[in-house]
């Protein structure tokens, strides 16, 4: 941008409150008995939702059903006022006090906060602009940047997100916290045609805690680079104690085919780049898979090859 | 769409007059729908018009303008739910404010038919009583604090095996009970379990949290 412009009467984006907006926000009040915390929710969900219809507007999407802003827990224990956009990340949507203060959650992964003035008398907000980050708890209106650049803040970073997903850094320890880059999506939902049996056997009675285990597969794109090949990588995490994750690694076939290609190597680097595993697909296996333990912060790659066409996923676990 | 008149830095032009509403909205045209460059002329011009558009004090009159604003970014260019607006025909603030008043007597009229059916069915008193409301006013679900607090204690067994190494008393099931309302500060923690309030914050967020998330997302809000 080649101008900047700070939030003034006139740079404000005046967006209606519309009556689902109220009915939702007072809905959700209701299941809070706490006077408090009925109010936060409230005031937070009407300024998601005015966030939402403007974005919608526009034709941009968005995703309530993975937003904590609309999980009753989440608003019970957290000031929630998060709103997903899918495949470009988590916006914070903050209601502004009538001091003109505005208040933003730190150390939670964001990918920017507008700031949102809700009259309510009028039946209306005002979208008094956005920030890509912060580094205070208090969101100096006069830092905001004007709503007119969102679109193409919001593209950036989806260009980013494209084109960093080859190169991207999977985060393991986020998988644990229920957070997930694109491109990972749910095991069973990849691999419908295979019943899933889990990697790690339940020690049966001796098990000292149930450990939280997270499975996701993310399709390799091979197209371009593996003729018609298509694998499934599939990464079953398990949290087994405070220094010590588990991590299964299986490849599997993909559109229908029932044998992965016959050569098909997988191998564990470490964080030196030293192969620490490998295993290699025969003439008629179903799946490849590999099983070792890491430290939290600990970074390793996983290699898949074909002949002479190769590539890297890298993690940290 | 035609071609436009002249080309000028779009975010120093802040005047809203018809013909500058004219020259945003063949801008907008320009670029592809779904690009960023239509999505930013389309937020300034929606900024822009909006003085110039009939306001009135019907109850409605927000879900009318929220419906005004998907049609102008719907139909502005394409026309993908009505014919696209043609510049020579009316001002953006012109072409706008029909659509506008349509969605307000449409609104009106539903109204209407509503109050008739409340009236016919609930009586003379029907007149300012809202069914959906009454029928909300007696929920019989406890509010989502006590069905946390339940889960919790159904899963009190399971909770409590999970904990922070050598520290069985600093376990899932705890943690998640002082942080409910009205919650324990971390320091608090701290000074009672003598345990650093960074070990305690991240054991919460990756064993309790995403615990505590997947409940809420499955238990969802009482409907009304």
């Amino acid at each position: 941008m080649t101008y900047s412009q700070s939030a003034t009467d006139a740079a404000r984006l005046i967006w209606p409150i519309t009556q689902q907006g109220k009915r939702i926000a007072q809905q959700f009040a209701r299941d809070h008995g706490l006077p408090d915390i009925a109010e936060r929710v409230r005031r937070n969900t009407l300024a998601v939702w005015v966030l939402l219809e403007f974005l919608e507007a526009l034709g941009i999407l968005t995703d309530l059903a993975t937003s904590d802003s609309w999980n009753p827990a989440m608003q019970l224990t957290e000031d929630v006022a998060d709103l997903v956009v899918p495949g470009v990340g988590r916006l914070e949507c903050r209601p502004v006090e009538e001091a003109g203060v505005c208040t933003v959650p730190l150390g939670v992964e964001r990918i920017g906060y507008v700031a949102v003035a809700l009259d309510e008398a009028a039946g209306e907000a005002s979208l008094l602009g956005f920030v890509p980050e912060v580094a205070l708890a208090q969101l100096g209106l006069d830092r905001l940047q004007p709503m007119d650049d969102f679109p193409t803040h919001l593209h950036q970073l989806r260009q980013g997100a494209l084109g960093q997903e080859a190169s991207q850094l999977t985060r393991l320890s986020r998988w644990l916290e229920g957070y997930f880059e694109s491109g990972w999506q749910s095991a069973e939902d990849l691999l419908a045609q295979y019943l899933w049996t889990p990697a790690f056997r339940q020690g049966g009675q001796s098990a000292p805690q149930t450990p939280l285990q997270i499975k996701r597969a993310k399709q390799l794109d091979l197209g371009l680079k593996l003729g018609a090949e298509q694998v499934a990588l599939v990464l079953e995490v398990e949290q087994e104690n405070e220094s010590a994750v588990n991590i299964g690694l299986r490849l599997y076939p993909l559109e229908g085919r029932l044998y992965l290609p016959e050569g098909l190597t997988v191998k564990i680097l470490d964080g030196e780049n030293t192969v620490c595993l490998t295993a290699q697909s025969r003439s008629a296996d179903n799946y490849l898979q590999l099983y070792f333990r890491g430290h939290p912060g600990e970074p390793f790659s996983a290699q898949v090859t074909l002949g002479d066409v190769s590539i890297v996923e890298n993690f940290i676990i | 769409m035609r071609i436009i008149l002249k080309r000028s830095n779009p975010g120093l032009l802040m005047n809203n007059s018809p013909d500058e509403l004219r020259r945003l909205a063949c801008e907008a045209c320009r670029y592809c729908l779904g690009s960023a460059e239509r999505q930013r002329y389309l937020t300034q011009l929606i900024r822009l018009v909006k003085s110039r558009l009939w306001r009135d004090n019907s109850p409605h009159y927000q879900d009318a303008l929220q419906q005004t604003w998907i049609y102008l970014c719907q139909n502005l260019c394409e026309g993908k739910t009505a014919k696209p607006y043609d510049p020579d025909v009316a001002s953006v603030a012109t072409w706008l404010n029909a659509y506008l008043k349509f969605r307000l007597l449409d609104f009106e009229q539903a109204a209407q038919a509503d109050r008739a059916r409340h009236v016919s069915a609930y009586g003379e008193d029907g007149a300012t009583t809202d069914v959906v409301e009454t029928l909300a006013a007696k929920p019989e679900i406890p509010p989502i604090l006590e069905r946390v607090q339940d889960w919790l204690e159904q899963n009190a067994a399971e909770f409590r095996k999970i904990h922070v190494v050598h520290h069985p008393k600093i376990n899932c099931y705890e943690l998640i009970l002082r942080r409910l309302p009205p919650e324990a500060s971390w320091q608090a923690l701290e000074d009672e379990f003598g345990v650093s309030y960074k070990t305690l914050e991240s054991f919460y967020r990756r064993q309790c949290k995403p615990r505590l998330r997947e409940f809420g997302r499955a238990e969802g809000h009482i409907s009304s």
